[in-house]
């Protein structure tokens, strides 16, 4: 028995080795409702102006940005979760792409910033700055349209021109990645 | 005996996740993947140029390594270096031209396979799998995994030789594991 024992020990540490690996390691919150909130903006609308902290503790402001870069939000809705996971480190591989179109990229969700430090931590970090939006909870994607009823934001991309006049908005289906060829091809048309 | 059998029990519980992380073995379905194919692509893989389609068991070679990565994956743009490393390796061998290399990117439109090819300057051919339909029939590997397959396969599909999820480490120790995988000789 004790030898039996030993034997599935060693299965089991192995399988925490292995439960490292990229699939496994994150919360599977299953599949959820595509999209659960009131579209209230469109493009050709004022984006909303905000003032929320990154990580760095810096405050960052939607109209410092104005007359000076393109800005594309980034709602996402979870850290821990599987699709955003691997959206914000894609991003880490178009930052040129985003660069060369003259746009930054600021990354929201309404998890508090202790959550979004580990999470970050463990993506291996990111470009970008990752803004809160917990206190008041929620408040900015609710200026958007996008707060869904349990709290999280919708997976959403806005691109806001330099005169801060939103000119494309895709409230994803939560459970899917959205394309980074059609935010691209968006970030085009502004140049 | 009872405490015995309980922490038996348990230890089995935890040790299913790695069973349920295992590569892939057997046989991997005769995949048709999308046309046309640039020059560059055709030439490296012996296929038509125009084809609309082609099937894994078209392409001229006698072992494939098939790599099932994602552009958004931080654990594939790690191993990018490495895996062009045993590409280089591959050709400064005696198995040059023998084992040849694709990469698949999972949920990735041709966009997405374009940034990732440029980024890490890969230098086999890559192909969109953008509804996930090939990740499907590979068993929704995590990524990167790899599949060292038998070229070109019967009519049930291509052997797996050998297959692993995740990072390989050392190259030429892998590149051996693969040599011995396939029974190579020089």
């Amino acid at each position: 028995m004790k030898l039996l024992t030993g034997f599935v020990l060693i299965l089991a540490l192995a399988g925490s080795a292995w439960a490292q690996l990229p699939a496994g390691s994150v919360y599977e919150p299953g599949q959820l409702k595509p999209r659960d909130s009131v579209q209230l903006l469109r493009v050709g609308d004022k984006a909303p102006d905000f003032s929320l902290r990154s990580l760095k503790g810096e405050v960052v402001r939607l109209s410092d940005f104005r007359g000076k870069k393109n800005v594309v939000l980034s709602f996402v809705p979870a850290a821990f979760t599987p699709v955003c996971s691997d959206q914000w480190p894609g991003y880490n591989l178009a930052r040129p792409l985003f660069e060369e179109r003259g746009a930054v990229l600021l990354g929201i969700t309404t998890d508090n910033r202790p959550s979004q430090h580990a999470w970050v931590q463990e993506m291996g970090g990111l470009w970008f700055p990752v803004l809160s939006d917990f206190w008041p909870h929620g408040a900015v994607a609710a200026s958007y349209g996008i707060l869904r009823k349990d709290g999280m934001a919708e997976r959403a991309l806005f691109v806001i021109d330099r005169q801060g006049v939103i000119r494309f908005i895709d409230v994803h289906d939560i459970n899917t990645r959205p394309e980074l060829g059609a935010l691209m091809r968006a970030l085009d048309q502004l140049q | 005996m009872f405490r015995a059998l309980a922490l038996w029990m348990f230890l089995m519980l935890a040790a299913v996740p790695a069973w349920a992380q295992s590569a892939p073995s057997g046989l991997l379905t005769d995949l048709e993947l999308p046309g046309p194919l640039t020059r560059e692509q055709a030439d490296y893989l012996g296929v038509p140029k125009d084809a609309a389609s082609f099937r894994l068991s078209e392409i001229k070679g006698e072992y494939l390594l098939l790599e099932v990565f994602s552009m958004y994956c931080p654990h594939c743009q790690r191993e990018a270096a490495r895996v062009n490393e045993l590409y280089q390796a591959v050709a400064a061998s005696p198995y040059a031209g023998r084992i040849l290399f694709l990469g698949l990117g999972a949920g990735n439109s041709v966009f997405e396979v374009e940034v990732f090819r440029k980024q890490y300057k890969v230098p086999f051919p890559l192909f969109a799998d953008p509804d996930f339909l090939i990740h499907k029939a590979v068993g929704q590997v995590g990524t990167p995994c790899f599949l060292f397959l038998k070229l070109p396969g019967g009519g049930q599909g291509l052997p797996i030789l050998d297959s692993l999820i995740g990072g390989f480490g050392d190259t030429q120790a892998f590149l051996q594991r693969l040599v011995r995988a396939g029974r190579i000789e020089k």
